[in-house]
């Protein structure tokens, strides 16, 4: 299917071309996945509520007031999905210990040996604690920037920021991250605190 | 040859290959003559590396597609218009004010039949759906306004419809008066450049710009170059000249923030924000100049332009309705003792993620300031962090009977609430 708008994919949905639905999957599967990751992927269903997400969306799709704004509404329909997900489980939940985010391991990593793959463990998990002292508005292109690599176009059409606001955001937000690696680095203990009134 | 400071906002987007061709140039000339920044450029880029990589294992396999479209469940009908955009049914259930669905589709067919009979009145204008601004108010050589995406410019003139992420940029001597969507309203003066990312926040890239911000159960940030700016409900002016914001309050509080460091604003004081640098301390705002032109720029309430607001954005407030209300605490300080800060403690939910934040504003019962700050959505996350306390940054107060404590929540990245409960700290 050749480029279409994001309203013109919507107008085709809505006609009853689930091809053109198979394209907003594509064009939003990362970052829909990516803030489903950000909310339960510790629980190791990020996937299970992204593909929720977009059958919520498709259901729904009728009611979008703004074809054009196709990312920012999934966007807001993923976090609802992850909210609710969270709401529904939240006895069981309890019960678990909620840590640590699931692994996938592919050929490649494989090959890389365990020295390597625990290394770069150690790092995701400061990393995701990094994020978490980050402003609100921040955390989540970081999250689309690095676990996805989504270029600033993509994010912007999630989000709903302008272009030149998330270039702003990733470089205010990159050079936190180095600040707070670095002091986690130097901390023998590795664990961050809550870093108070600092926004 | 451009100096260090001014490349250094180049990095983090050359990094990640988005530089626009101007000033890929511009760097590459600079990095040919400058070791320093070449160094910089070389570790930031070995960061960068080592983060994707160790996101890569928790990166998304596959695709989702065939699982998606294996399973589509079937459309729902549209809603009339005016309704919210997202389905009902992923809607959180918040604690905060709920209102009954038959009340809420009466208001929506309310809120139809009014927009119906602005349409009739005034069916000359062309209202687009994501409409989040008017122009009220235009003098002087007027400006010109871009759309999102777009390369052209067109004359931005009275009743000109703004969308988000519009592009405005006022002309010699030309001004401007802007209501938004929710009740705020911003006066643009001669040489400013801005851009309307919503109803609720503008970036203001140079320039003066006035705002008078609607006072609703939603925050509003202004952002420029050098730093952000988190409005309670207030009017304040910002200048924006190269690095250098000065932003001056007339009415409530703000809270202003680099990079660096943040700090609390009230009427009558102003102060400065540049780049990576902490504002200046608050003092009593002298540059009059800076108000003056505002002063000028006068609404007429029975003009044409200011009926058609109201009769698009004054009635709608299906997105209120949508919030749930902010929290406030009275709490009284019995003995009239010393305060030195506000504990906030909850019990955990248990739940590592989908917390909402909060912004905190205390006062004292006559609405005067004492002092601002953040509640990060993590807090919450935690399950063994069940309070937290928040000194004033100048020490303790005395001499406030009762205080007053507001949680205004921010729903941008999450939805999950605990109950809260508010004390005084008080020796």
């Amino acid at each position: 299917m050749k480029q279409l708008s994001d309203a013109a994919l919507v107008l085709r949905c809505i006609e009853g071309d689930s091809d053109a639905f198979g394209e907003v999957v594509r064009r939003y599967e990362s970052a829909v996945y990516a803030t489903a990751h950000y909310y339960v992927g510790r629980y190791g269903v990020a996937e299970d509520v992204a593909q929720e997400s977009f059958w919520a969306a498709y259901r729904s799709l009728r009611r979008l007031r703004d074809p054009n704004r196709l990312g920012a509404w999934i966007r807001e329909i993923t976090t609802r999905t992850s909210a609710n997900w969270l709401r529904r489980n939240r006895s069981r939940l309890m019960q678990e210990t909620p840590l640590p985010h699931r692994r996938t391991i592919s050929i490649e990593d494989a090959r890389k040996g365990p020295d390597v793959l625990l290394q770069r463990e150690d790092l995701y998990a400061q990393l995701s604690r990094a994020i978490d002292t980050l402003p609100e508005r921040y955390r989540l292109p970081v999250m689309l920037r690095y676990l996805q690599e989504l270029s600033y176009e993509e994010i912007s059409n999630f989000t709903g920021e302008s272009r030149d606001e998330i270039r702003g955001i990733l470089h205010r937000a990159g050079r936190q991250l180095r600040e707070v690696l670095r002091n986690d680095e130097d901390s023998d203990e590795g664990q961050l605190s809550w870093p108070h009134a600092h926004k | 040859m451009a100096t260090c400071s001014q490349v250094n906002t180049f990095f983090q987007a050359y990094v990640d290959g988005e530089l626009s061709t101007s000033e890929d140039v511009v760097l590459g000339a600079h990095l040919a003559q400058c070791v320093r920044c070449r160094d910089e450029i070389t570790s930031l880029t070995e960061f960068h590396q080592e983060l994707v990589g160790a996101c890569a294992m928790h990166r998304q396999q596959g695709s989702l597609r065939g699982g998606v479209l294996a399973h589509l469940p079937d459309m729902e009908p549209a809603l009339a218009h005016g309704s919210h955009p997202t389905d009902p049914s992923v809607l959180p259930s918040h604690s905060g004010v709920r209102f009954p669905l038959s009340l809420v589709a009466v208001a929506a067919m309310l809120v139809m039949g009014l927009m119906g009979i602005a349409f009739y009145a005034f069916s000359g204008q062309v209202v687009t759906q994501d409409a989040v601004g008017m122009v009220i108010h235009s003098s002087g050589a007027g400006a010109v306004l871009r759309e999102a995406g777009s390369n052209e410019s067109r004359a931005a003139t009275l009743e000109t419809l703004i969308a988000r992420d519009d592009i405005l940029r006022t002309l010699d001597d030309g001004q401007l008066g802007i209501a938004l969507d929710r009740g705020s309203s911003v006066k643009v003066n001669h040489d400013t450049h801005l851009a309307v990312l919503d109803a609720r926040n503008v970036f203001v890239y140079e320039g003066q710009a006035f705002f008078d911000v609607g006072r609703d159960r939603a925050h509003f940030f202004v952002n420029t170059p050098a730093g952000e700016i988190l409005v309670f409900g207030t009017s304040f002016v910002v200048d924006v000249t190269h690095d250098v914001t000065t932003v001056i309050v007339v009415k409530g509080d703000v809270l202003v923030s680099t990079s660096a460091g943040r700090s609390a604003l009230t009427r009558g004081k102003q102060c400065q924000l540049r780049r990576g640098q902490l504002p200046t301390p608050p003092e009593d705002a002298s540059n009059q100049a800076l108000l003056a032109w505002a002063t000028g720029i006068e609404y007429e309430p029975d003009s044409h332009a200011a009926a058609l607001y109201q009769e698009l954005f004054g009635k709608d407030g299906a997105d209120l309705v949508a919030l749930p209300a902010e929290a406030v605490y009275a709490v009284r300080n019995l003995k009239d003792r010393e305060v030195g800060g506000v504990q906030l403690s909850w019990e955990s939910d248990g739940i590592a993620a989908g917390h909402c934040g909060y912004f905190l504003h205390v006062t004292d019962s006559d609405d005067n300031l004492l002092f601002l700050d953040t509640v990060p959505s993590n807090l919450f996350n935690d399950r063994n962090t069940q309070s937290v306390t928040f000194t004033p940054p100048d020490g303790p107060f005395s001499g406030v009977d009762v205080v007053h404590v507001r949680l205004i929540p921010d729903y941008h990245r999450g939805a999950i609430e605990s109950a809260i409960r508010v004390n005084l700290i008080v020796h």
